[in-house]
């Protein structure tokens, strides 16, 4: 039996997931930076609503996931967490680590972690050093300047929601043309576009899943706190 | 930015509403009814068109009979007398029986791409009432009536920007149009204000038959569309930093142009003083229920006489840097700010430019090489002022800002006193800050930020906020927006003057009424003399 679609907007994503992922007790910060994730996802063809609601789920189940740890030395340096490494903390920390703490190896490995493209995702839109991303059967360069080329072998493995290790090294001299599955920016690009001007359509019960979190963050209303709200009485025949 | 200051906003001639009136005027933008499907009543669907030069806009409008029982501006109404969409382009025959299946709805519909905005407005039924009768029995109305109000209809929302499937903002970022801050709403808006014309004619018309005559001119460029604001515009001030900076960056380096002036142009300071007749009388008009407002309305008609007076034997070495400078030290916060939107009004050839970077589309990533230091320092340098209060005292935290079940209002809470302190949207800025700069003390200081929060993820909003805040100093509200004192309506009338709003009419701490384009030329008279000559909108004196 088939499924039921809705059709959102990507600011919807951006708004429910992030509200979303707070009502599962993640805080705002990584929510947001989360939902930004689940947003550029779509332009890779991944569903959101599917992909967000099982990271959520998971870290709702089990929130040790997300108490991810930098473990290193001077040879090798590691996100991961308890169990397993949840992509909601670890797809952004990814990235971050990998400006920013001055990695002397220029290698980092993140192990165990759940749909390793949102954290493609989240580290493809935004500037820096560049980098060669890499989990089973899938190598992406990304030369941070907004440039990306990913080879996959098949978009199975480029969407797998794993759990898989993903290793970040410095690029060297770019893809060998090995995969059936090839991704640019233009075509990231051209993805966008459709999005923007068709809406995203995305899986109707996870999409509800999604707003069911998401109403976690909705404090119940009352009699007084009607009243109370902004704006004129009830009614309003000015 | 300090509240206070803030809630003492003016519109000035970079408010959207003005560059939008300025861009029709320079592009030549035709206007066309396309469909005007209504009863005798008013009652059925309409659309209006806005043709740009590459583009059309169109406004699909539902009107409909509402029980008065119904009527409510409140975010948690389920009936309105009219309903909208911005459509982009012209819409068919079944865009519009999509619509009019979704729009009536609002909130509860579903949208398109299609459709760059949402909104809906009611009756203000006293105005209303009176032009109808009045027109219908072949007189024109009471101006000292429609002065009570300003408006036949006031828009009790506009949503943009992706809300309910409607187009998200990337999708008309870069178009010279709509690239401006809020251009879709104020379009929409100013495109309803057409509509609530037509329809009073046109039922005057159905009522009266023979004897019924057109609104004079003169008072249809007085009517303008009326807006209650509650307090959804707090939560958008706070998560747009970067946003609120290059609105605020824009008028203080307008500002400083003019104030840089080494003289005073006859012509500038002509237009200023003939300006100033209006002024004076735009003010003698504008009267409040709200007793705090109206005596800072009267302090202001005193202000601006000495303002006016002062302006007049202006003489000298950097004249309009003088006048701020009285300003500055012997005006209220209302004075001040007037005398700031007034300096700029004479100059646009010097400022006009500003209102092209009042937008931003970056975003909003932290900056993990900084590290633990170089954190603390920006803390200590940007929110001293926030890590000074004692947030374990009840009052450094009473508020808390949260949506509401009912239909995501947005709604103020005490927290001793209300449930849902825990659900809080994240407006405790300053506590957050003090936080942050609490968990920095003892880290390793010279660790990245990119380690410092992946271990304290907690921090990660207000971190990325603190950085932004460096680069964007006008991005920040400098007060706490949770504490016992925090008055909303401060916010809400900042937001409303960028809008270009006037007529500030606050019916308590939370909520406000404007009035939008009141006095802007119709549609068929926008030109480049009547683009820019529209504001401080004055009852019109019309023969008997």
């Amino acid at each position: 039996m088939s499924r039921t679609h809705t059709t959102v907007s990507l600011n919807e994503i951006r708004f429910y997931v992030t509200r979303a992922a707070v009502g599962v007790g993640v805080p705002f910060g990584v929510a947001e930076d989360f939902a930004t994730a689940v947003r550029w996802s779509v332009c890779f063809g991944i569903d959101p609503a599917i992909v967000a609601l099982s990271c959520l789920t998971a870290l709702d189940l089990d929130p040790s996931l997300g108490r991810i740890k930098l473990l290193g030395s001077r040879e090798w340096h590691t996100i991961r967490g308890e169990g397993g490494t949840s992509v909601v903390f670890a797809g952004i920390s990814m990235t971050e680590i990998w400006q920013g703490a001055g990695l002397p190896q220029n290698r980092l490995t993140v192990l165990s972690i759940d749909y390793p493209l949102l954290a493609l995702a989240y580290a493809a839109f935004g500037d820096g050093r560049p980098v060669k991303i890499q989990w089973p059967g899938v190598h992406a360069v990304l030369d941070g300047a907004g440039g990306i080329v990913i080879q996959a072998v098949d978009l199975e493995a480029l969407q797998t929601r794993g759990s898989v290790d993903v290793m970040l090294t410095a690029p060297d001299s770019g893809l060998a043309n090995s995969g059936d599955l090839h991704i640019t920016s233009s075509d990231i690009d051209a993805a966008n576009h459709r999005l923007l001007c068709n809406g995203v359509a995305l899986d109707a019960p996870a999409w509800a899943g999604i707003v069911e979190l998401f109403r976690r963050c909705l404090v119940p209303s009352n009699e007084q706190s009607r009243l109370a709200g902004a704006g004129a009485g009830l009614v309003d025949t000015d | 930015m300090r509240l206070a200051r803030m809630g003492a906003s003016h519109q000035t001639r970079l408010s959207f509403m003005r560059t939008l009136l300025r861009r029709m005027a320079s592009e030549n933008w035709r206007f066309e009814r396309l469909r005007f499907d209504v009863d005798a009543e008013g009652y059925g669907t309409s659309v209006y068109a806005a043709h740009a030069p590459e583009r059309t806009y169109s406004l699909v409008a539902f009107t409909q009979a509402l029980a008065p029982e119904q009527r409510t501006d409140r975010v948690i109404a389920e009936a309105w007398d009219a309903t909208f969409n911005l459509f982009d382009g012209i819409p068919g025959d079944e865009d519009i029986a999509r619509l009019a299946e979704n729009t009536p709805k609002q909130e509860a519909g579903r949208f398109s791409a299609n459709e760059l905005s949402l909104a809906r407005a009611n009756k203000s039924l006293r105005a209303y009432v009176h032009v109808v009768e009045s027109l219908a029995a072949g007189r024109q109305p009471d101006v000292d009536v429609l002065a009570e109000v300003g408006y036949l209809m006031r828009t009790t929302a506009v949503y943009g920007s992706g809300k309910f499937g409607c187009a998200d903002r990337e999708k008309i970022a870069d178009r010279p149009e709509t690239r401006g801050a809020f251009q879709v709403e104020m379009l929409s808006v100013y495109l309803i204000r057409w509509l609530t014309i037509d329809m009073v004619e046109h039922v005057a018309r159905s009522r009266g038959g023979a004897n019924a005559v057109p609104m004079d001119p003169q008072i249809k460029r007085y009517m303008g569309i009326g807006n209650s604001t509650g307090l959804g515009m707090a939560p958008f001030l706070t998560q747009h930093p970067m946003l609120v900076n290059s609105w605020v960056l824009a008028r203080e380096s307008a500002l400083a142009r003019v104030r840089g002036l080494p003289v005073a142009a006859p012509e500038q300071t002509g237009a200023l003083l003939r300006l100033m007749d209006r002024v004076r009388r735009h003010l003698k008009e504008w009267n409040v229920e709200n007793e705090i407002q109206q005596a800072r309305i009267e302090r202001l008609r005193i202000e601006m006489a000495d303002f006016e007076t002062r302006l007049a034997e202006t003489s000298g070495k950097y004249p309009w840097d003088k006048l701020y400078c009285v300003a500055e030290k012997s005006y209220s916060l209302e004075g001040q700010e007037l005398v700031a939107s007034l300096l700029l009004e004479p100059h646009g050839v010097l400022i006009d430019d500003l209102a092209d970077g009042m937008y931003t589309d970056g975003a909003t990533r932290i900056y993990p090489a900084m590290t633990v230091a170089e954190l603390r320092s920006l803390v200590e340098a940007r929110y001293g002022w926030a890590l000074e209060r004692d947030y374990d005292q009840p009052a450094a935290q009473k508020r808390f800002w949260y949506y509401s079940e009912d239909k995501l209002e947005p709604r103020l809470g005490e927290r001793e006193r209300e449930p849902g302190g825990d659900r809080e949207m994240p407006l405790g800025v300053a506590r957050d800050v003090a936080a942050l700069y609490g968990s920095l003390n003892g880290e390793n200081t010279e660790a990245s930020i990119a380690e410092f929060v992946l271990a304290h993820p907690e921090h990660r909003h207000v971190l990325r906020r603190v950085q932004l805040v460096a680069q964007y100093p006008y991005g920040e509200i400098y007060d706490s927006l949770i504490d016992d004192g925090i008055r909303p309506l401060d916010l809400l009338r900042f937001k409303l003057a960028f809008f270009g709003a006037s007529k500030f009419d606050p019916k308590s701490d939370l909520w406000t009424r404007i009035t939008m384009f009141q006095g802007a030329p119709m549609p068929d008279e926008i030109d480049a003399a009547t683009a820019d000559d529209w504001t401080f909108p004055i009852k019109p004196e019309i023969a008997a």
